[in-house]
């Protein structure tokens, strides 16, 4: 169907394992083959950018030389990776950028874009796909973007900011309502959730009342750091999915793997999307 | 509370390694707290978003490095996003935490923390600390 380079960043293979899991579950089945970055390295994080300015952008850069030797565009499912990735890709877009990161890892043949993991499933031909799997469920998300995915504008140029919408298209297209709310792009807290988590428990549990209050039973997601601080930092207990596991489910290819990993236990909701295939 | 403004403040020092770290037009803020609406975290803050900014503005620098605010900010963007004179505010945060850590205002040797601590603080945690070892140049 379409052939992709995939970062999968060192969270996919760790603590959102089955984000990762789910991602290439659905890849195999929807027939998008895939390629990960050949010996890719961790984008830097949060950490780079807060010991040294030139190895946040020298780590990303790193994968995007090595992304530039496979043929195909580059899809990234983590938020922070996505960000990072993007502003090495904005620092060599100067031809003195460009050098200074060239003379460090050596001559680029072409500069691969970029793109979210959601990206690639609202091309049309994926979304028509997607349609034939319908979930007839009554079942309410509220879609939750964070911060990672959408700003800064003028770098990521990916989607509205203050408008996103690219998950609730992939859900609705499954079938399953989404609602509106006013905390899609609002932050969880972020890195905080390691030096105030009191702070974060307080963003996180704001976040949960509202999507409550719009009449939404579960939280789908993209980014690792807010589904594990949603998880972890709330009170409520309402599971926060990956909005790949939401797709496995549709097209009846989940794992309970992948509900294992989860901290606020998924099952009433699963078994209701799943009531729906 | 009551400034006296005067220029030799408006560009000390101070002033201008924030212009030059942060790269924003400061004197473009008029003050109209889209920022400090938007903040996640400004219920928490001593100082909020646009009085950081009117403070900057006005060279009172130091009682922007000691304040708890600089290191509240979880560079969501939001203030960026949503600033309709086009200043990212949330870069004018981060110029003063470069500018407290390079002056050791806030500073943790990690060789000093006790085993009991070090079992306790997650990898990352340690990662944060070292940042403030960054040189000065």
């Amino acid at each position: 169907m379409k052939r992709i380079i995939y970062y999968p960043g060192c969270t996919l293979h760790s603590t959102a394992y089955e984000y990762g899991n789910s991602t290439e579950a659905v890849l195999k089945h929807l027939g998008i083959e895939f390629e990960e970055i050949p010996d890719w390295n961790c984008c830097g994080a949060a950490s780079a950018k807060s010991l040294n300015h030139r190895l946040s952008i020298l780590l990303p850069a790193r994968n995007l030389r090595n992304a530039a030797d496979l043929a195909g565009d580059v899809y990234v499912p983590c938020a922070g990776c996505y960000n990072n990735l993007m502003k090495a890709k904005k620092a060599m877009e100067n031809e003195e950028g460009r050098e200074e990161i060239e003379k460090k890892l050596g001559k680029f043949h072409r500069i691969p874009e970029v793109y979210p993991l959601m990206n690639l499933f609202i091309d049309d031909k994926v979304l028509k796909k997607l349609s034939e799997n319908k979930l007839n469920t009554d079942v309410k998300i509220a879609c939750y973007y964070g911060c990672a995915f959408l700003r800064p504008e003028e770098i990521l140029q990916n989607e509205n900011p203050e408008l996103p919408k690219s998950i609730d298209t992939i859900l609705n297209t499954l079938g399953v309502h989404t609602v509106e709310w006013p905390l899609k792009s609002f932050c969880c807290g972020g890195d905080l959730s390691l030096a105030s988590s009191d702070i974060v428990s307080v963003l996180v549990e704001k976040i949960l009342i509202y999507a409550i209050e719009a009449g939404a039973s579960a939280i789908v997601t993209a980014c690792p750091l807010c589904q594990a601080n949603l998880e972890m930092r709330q009170k409520t207990k309402m599971p926060v999915f990956y909005f790949t596991e939401i797709i496995g489910i549709a097209l009846g290819i989940d794992e309970n793997k992948w509900w294992k990993k989860h901290l606020v236990d998924p099952g009433n909701v699963v078994s209701k999307l799943k009531g729906g295939r | 509370m009551k400034i006296v403004l005067n220029r030799e403040k408006l560009n000390s020092f101070y002033v201008q390694t924030i212009k030059d770290i942060s790269l924003q037009k400061i004197m473009s803020c008029y003050q109209c707290g889209k920022c400090t609406a938007g903040c996640p975290v400004a219920d928490f803050m001593d100082v909020v978003p646009n009085e950081m900014m009117r403070l900057v503005m006005l060279g009172e620098i130091e009682k922007l490095l000691s304040s708890k605010a600089i290191w509240l900010c979880t560079s969501c963007f939001q203030c960026g996003t949503r600033c309709p004179k086009g200043i990212e505010v949330h870069r004018v945060f981060e110029a003063l935490r470069s500018i407290a850590l390079r002056e050791g205002k806030n500073y943790t040797d990690i060789e000093k923390l006790s085993e009991d601590v070090l079992d306790e603080i997650p990898q990352q945690g340690i990662i944060a600390g070292f940042r403030k070892f960054e040189s000065l140049e």
